[in-house]
């Protein structure tokens, strides 16, 4: 396992530069070649005929004012104008399609992304801070757009424009067109030199920016821990400092950016220098001065559009800093996923089974040791112990959020590893011990267990677990809007919505990890009596630490030391007076 | 009102930024250097035979384009500095600002909101600032400096060229009314899908634990379907409006052809000045044909910088007052409550709260889910305001007092756990960030945090935001480690041990009675273990104080807590499970 990412440390990425990234990101630009093509050509005819009108308006000066030529002045007017209109109206063309090309081919590149970002897992969520996850997803597919849509476009333009010319300086004289054409070596090679430097540049730029968001974004997160610990003046500095850090990182890729269109400049003065040195010492008299002049002229020409193209290379070297970041994402392996012959897991009985299972979350630091048993269908397990034992642990195996290293789970005799991830936890009830609310009606969230829920579950679902009593009393009932993480709930309601969100899943093995841990006794025993009958027939595992409320599960295991040291009925573990026996006494005797 | 924002961010990097127009102005016209050196160098040299001249031409000229080069240099670097400035300036701010909001802010804000502001917002007004402002400067001052330029040689000439130019103004007027909204919407729609991208990372877990993923990919696929659209609906609007701005540009182009054309044939117009008007034309020109992509940078700075404001423009509830009380020293943690209510959206929370803890005593609340207990703290530590009545500590009601000393005095876990991906140690030195390693260790034995030592790198292991890879006991006793380790005149305990088993809670109890400093203790709790050995137990129902007093006296009131010590107590057998 890496070492898990902080705001202040860069994500390192050791790959050297090369085109992969770009010639990746052709695969989404391939599917709109066609477009892309005829984008080309509506941008080769605008420029064709606005060509045209300079054209025109030589005809106007060298005939129709000498010949007072009103007649031929209009209709010089008028075609020139036709041309015109007609270019903008290519170019208007050419920008719609480009338009939604550029966007088709982000909300591709986001889309692959999230979907991956779905299948990665919680060890990728956990690894790093959320806000580095974030900044991808959205700045950086933002960032990448323009420039795999127009800059490629730009680019084929230009380099038609570029050979375009090189095509006449040709024509018009073979060794200064050489002359003209020595300056781009030297050009390579300032560029080669210094694009290390400048890939690197903004390289930093992409981890500073991501660094300061990270923070930002853990900071808006936990404001209020901030505000109750009076933190604000020490992470005023931390993101200060991280955001003085970026804008040195930016300053450094600006100014080596600038350094091409500086070289671009000067080395195509000194080429057109060159150009009239050699054209006057050497050449001359061979070459007409009307010749020298042209070249002159074309030399700057030539230039031009090798200026544009240094600014396009700037922006492609740029971009490819994010491409590599959304790529190294998007090549994230995933750890659980399908296995190629995955079949459904048909509906379930509930018999699980441990078999012969280790495992830890660092290979290394086994928190199970070779642990069999198994559960007969509908049976409620209650896992006890001390905290950081391992219970949530088993409960993580069943659902696979994690792959055992040796051993099997099966589940009705079924291998977990060999069916399909949505048909298994789609017959799991799993009620997690951080009880997250997304942003929208409590109605929502509660549905989220069961999308296609009507009002009716909904309420049901609720007045199962006693929650319906608080949520109707509020305003606009289950109606009511909530931010996430609950904003104005309290722990405990949070907790209800939780508790009603996996109820109304309908689940045929139930997971419940503390999930009354921050409920008040009161409505814990209602939620109980709620449950009772709703356990009834359903395997279900239950972990807590209050064993009032265990006690009449039908099976209870003692997890301590890599595996689980008792188990059986309360009366049997009571009988036995080893470890549940003397936690049970311990509580009893603190009341 | 956004120029005098924008000059007031720019503080520290104003100089420079007039400097930057400066060269800005200077740039394009140093660009007219070199022509007048070539036309010399065609006449004298390659017409005239002075061969002579030639390199030391050649050599000006190569000398010339370089310091012209070293100018442009200069002012790129000069805009890249200041409008960097400008956002560093922004985002501090931005960011003191947001430390100082309040939690009625956060509910209405979410994540993404605020995330779109610092990045995306932000970004768009150092292009602006950087870019777009410098073109505009540049390409208005082209444009009067070609039209003087141009009436100095033909007054009626220049105006039938420049007569266009209202109808440019007048398209472009209406072109940024419409789209003002487009912008405003788009802006909103990308603030939605940072909205539900964050959310999908932050409930990862929930989302995998309902096997939801298709639903979350198909509800993201919609903001992103959304924010696609409203990017294509700009891009259109503004090829709507593109021909008619493009066209009345360009349409100088043909004035010249046509009028130039008819004055030079009624000589009201010389050969020499038309060629003049030509080859200036673009000077004219080219500024109307860059107004589209500076009219939608200007409006999408509108939307972001409006937005930015916004924010900046909340004021927190909560705040001190100009002359309020501080303190150096500890405070004795003396806490009263006189009839304190307490109302949300109307709605009441806590009605005529009454009570007083004396220093280094020990209460507990105890009460059904909601009822508002954590409410009690978070009037406490002034996370909300009294509706009614008032809260006094150390005999200073909680509003006189400086609110960074009426909270450092008050250490608080919180039922929420929320630590940060950091290490160990920085989470437990959270609120003293130069706390002595033993002190660390102190305050995590007396959280029964003895589980760190066996971490993979000890106090150093870094732990994932929300202190996602540990489990919920060890979070919570991490979280008490970081309230210990202020040393509080005030320790609040908010449902602090709820995940922890009972042997650890026992330990740590033990652990808070004899805290090496004078403290006193509010517990909030369901369980009776918790709460027994408080000097005042306080029971919360219906918004108010409904029993009160020691374990023993409330075991013999034979009321609610009598009821929930039977239950856990195992006493009543009610809700036998299977």
């Amino acid at each position: 396992m890496a070492k898990r990412n902080k705001y202040d440390i860069d994500e390192t990425l050791e790959t050297p530069f090369d085109l992969r990234h770009l010639k990746r990101s052709l695969i989404y630009v391939k599917k709109h070649a066609r477009k892309m093509t005829a984008a080309t050509v509506l941008s080769l005819l605008s420029s064709l005929f606005s060509l045209l009108t300079p054209v025109m308006a030589q005809r106007v000066l060298d005939v129709s004012v000498p010949n007072r030529d009103y007649r031929e002045l209009a209709l010089m007017t008028v075609l020139s104008t036709i041309a015109i209109l007609i270019s903008i109206w290519f170019i208007q063309l050419r920008s719609k399609i480009m338009a939604q090309v550029g966007q088709d081919i982000i909300l591709d590149i986001r889309s692959d992304l999230f979907r991956h970002m779905q299948k990665l897992p919680f060890t990728y969520y956990d690894d790093r801070p959320h806000g580095k996850i974030l900044v991808r997803v959205v700045q950086y597919v933002n960032n990448v757009s323009d420039t795999l849509s127009n800059g490629i476009i730009n680019i084929l333009l230009e380099i038609f424009n570029l050979i375009f010319i090189a095509i006449f300086m040709f024509i018009c004289d073979v060794r200064l067109a050489l002359v003209v054409l020595a300056g781009l070596p030297v050009l390579f090679i300032i560029m080669f030199t210094i694009r290390p430097a400048q890939r690197r540049a903004w390289q930093q730029v992409s981890n500073k920016n991501s660094n300061l968001n990270a923070y930002l974004h853990e900071s808006i997160n936990g404001m209020r821990v901030t505000q109750i610990f009076t933190r604000e003046q020490k992470n005023q500095q931390i993101y200060e400092t991280l955001a003085k850090k970026s804008r040195t990182a930016w300053y450094k890729a600006a100014f080596i950016s600038n350094l091409v269109w500086f070289s671009v400049e000067n080395i195509s003065q000194i080429v057109s220098g060159f150009i009239y040195l050699t054209g006057v010492l050497w050449v001359y008299p061979a070459v007409s001065f009307g010749v020298l002049y042209a070249m002159g002229n074309y030399t700057w020409r030539f230039w031009q559009p090798i200026n544009r193209l240094s600014q396009l290379y700037n922006n492609f070297i740029n971009t490819i800093a994010y491409l590599e970041r959304i790529f190294e994402m998007m090549d994230e392996p995933v750890l659980i996923d399908n296995a190629p012959d995955a079949t459904e897991l048909p509906p379930v009985r509930g018999e699980v089974t441990f078999d012969h299972v280790t495992f830890g979350y660092e290979p290394e630091r086994p928190v199970l040791k070779d642990l069999s048993f198994t559960v007969k269908p509908g049976q409620s397990i209650a896992l006890v112990g001390p905290t950081g034992a391992g219970k949530s642990t088993v409960v993580n195996l069943i659902s696979r959020f994690y792959d055992v290293n040796s051993g099997s789970i099966l589940i009705d005799g079924e291998d977990i590893s060999r069916v399909t991830l949505h048909s298994l936890r789609s017959q799991m009830g799993i009620m997690l011990q951080d009880s997250f609310i997304f942003s929208g009606t409590i109605g929502d969230n509660i549905r989220y267990g069961r999308l296609d829920a009507d009002t009716r579950s909904v309420c049901e679902a609720c007045h199962v677990v006693h929650a319906d009593e608080f949520i109707e009393e509020m305003a606009e009932g289950y109606e009511t809007e909530v931010k996430e993480r609950g904003g104005r709930l309290s722990q405990g309601q949070k907790q209800l919505i939780a508790f009603a969100r996996t109820i109304i899943s309908d689940p045929a093995i139930l997971i419940l990890d503390e999930a009354t841990s921050a409920i008040d006794t009161k409505t814990e025993q209602y939620v109980q009596e709620g449950i009772n009958h709703l356990l009834h027939g359903r395997t279900s595992f239950i972990i807590a630490h209050r064993l009032s409320t265990i006690k009449h599960c039908d099976l209870i295991m003692y997890v301590r030391d890599q595996g689980i040291s008792e188990c059986g009925t309360h009366d049997e573990l009571m009988a036995k007076k080893g470890d549940y026996w003397k936690l049970y006494t311990a509580q009893l005797q603190e009341m | 009102m956004h120029l005098s924002w924008i000059w007031e961010n720019l503080q520290g990097y104003r100089k420079r930024y007039i400097l930057g127009f400066i060269l800005a102005v200077i740039f394009p016209l140093t660009s007219l250097i070199n022509p007048n050196f070539s036309r010399m160098l065609i006449d004298r040299v390659l017409v005239g035979g002075e061969t002579e001249l030639l390199v030391p031409l050649v050599v000006t000229m190569i000398g010339v384009t370089f310091v012209r080069m070293l100018i442009g240099y200069a002012m790129m670097g000069l805009f890249e500095v200041s409008s960097q400035g400008l956002v560093y300036n922004l985002r501090l701010k931005l960011y003191k600002h947001l430390q100082e909001l309040d939690m009625s802010f956060y509910d209405r804000y979410r994540t993404g909101d605020l995330m779109t502001t610092l990045t995306s917002d932000v970004d768009m007004v150092r292009h602006n600032v950087n870019y777009v402002f410098r073109t505009f400067v540049s390409s208005t001052l082209m444009f009067l400096a070609a039209t003087v330029y141009f009436l100095s040689i033909n007054v009626k000439f220049t105006l039938v060229l420049i007569a266009v130019t209202p109808f440019i103004l007048i398209v472009s007027r209406r072109y940024l009314k419409k789209v003002r909204h487009v912008y405003v919407e788009l802006r909103e729609r990308l603030s939605l899908l940072n909205t539900d991208a964050q959310e999908n990372i932050e409930g990862n877990r929930v989302v995998k634990a309902f096997a939801n993923e298709q639903y979350e990919i198909e509800k993201f696929e919609k903001k992103n379907q959304d924010f696609h659209d409203q990017n294509l609906a700009a891009s259109y609007m503004w090829l709507r409006f593109y021909p008619w701005i493009e066209t009345l540009s360009q349409s100088m182009t043909i004035t010249i052809m046509l009028f130039g054309g008819i004055f030079l044939i009624r000589g009201e117009l010389t050969s020499g000045e038309f060629l003049a008007f030509s080859s200036l034309s673009w000077a004219v020109c080219d500024p109307f044909r860059q107004l589209g992509d500076l009219l939608n940078n200007l409006q999408r700075f509108f939307a972001s910088a409006g937005k930015i404001i916004e924010i900046q423009s909340v004021d927190p509830k909560i705040s001190s007052k100009p002359n309020a009380k501080t303190s150096d020293h500890p405070l004795c943690g003396e806490v009263e409550f006189r009839n304190v209510s307490y109302r949300f959206s109307g709605q009441p929370v806590l009605e005529n709260i009454s009570f007083h803890i004396k220093p280094g005593e020990t209460v507990a609340f105890m009460g059904e889910t909601g009822c508002g207990k954590t409410t009690i703290i978070n009037l406490l530590s002034r996370f909300y305001d009294v509706s009614k009545g008032a809260i006094w500590v150390d005999g200073v009601d909680v509003r006189d007092w400086d609110l960074k000393t009426l909270r450092s005095n008050i250490g608080m876990a919180t039922q929420d756990v929320f630590l940060f991906s950091d290490t160990v140690d920085g989470n437990i030195a959270y609120g003293d960030p130069d706390l002595p390693d033993e002190q660390v260790r102190w305050c995590a034995g007396a959280a029964a945090a003895q589980f760190i030592e066996g971490m993979s790198e000890g106090y150093d292991t870094i732990i994932g935001e929300r202190g996602v890879g540990l489990s919920g006991g060890q979070k919570q006793r991490i979280a008490l480690a970081r309230a210990l380790a202020l040393s509080p005149p005030i320790l609040i305990l908010d449902d602090t041990t709820s995940a922890v088993d009972m042997e650890t809670e026992k330990y740590i109890q033990q652990q808070l009675e004899n805290l090496p400093f004078p403290c006193t203790k509010i517990i909030i709790a369901q369980r009776i273990s918790s709460v027994k050995k408080a000097d005042h137990i306080f029971v919360l129902k219906n918004h108010q104080i409904v029993e009160s007093g020691t374990h023993r006296e409330l075991i013999e009131k034979r009321g609610y807590y009598y009821d929930i010590y039977r239950i856990q107590s195992g006493i009543e057998e009610v809700g036998q499970v299977g």
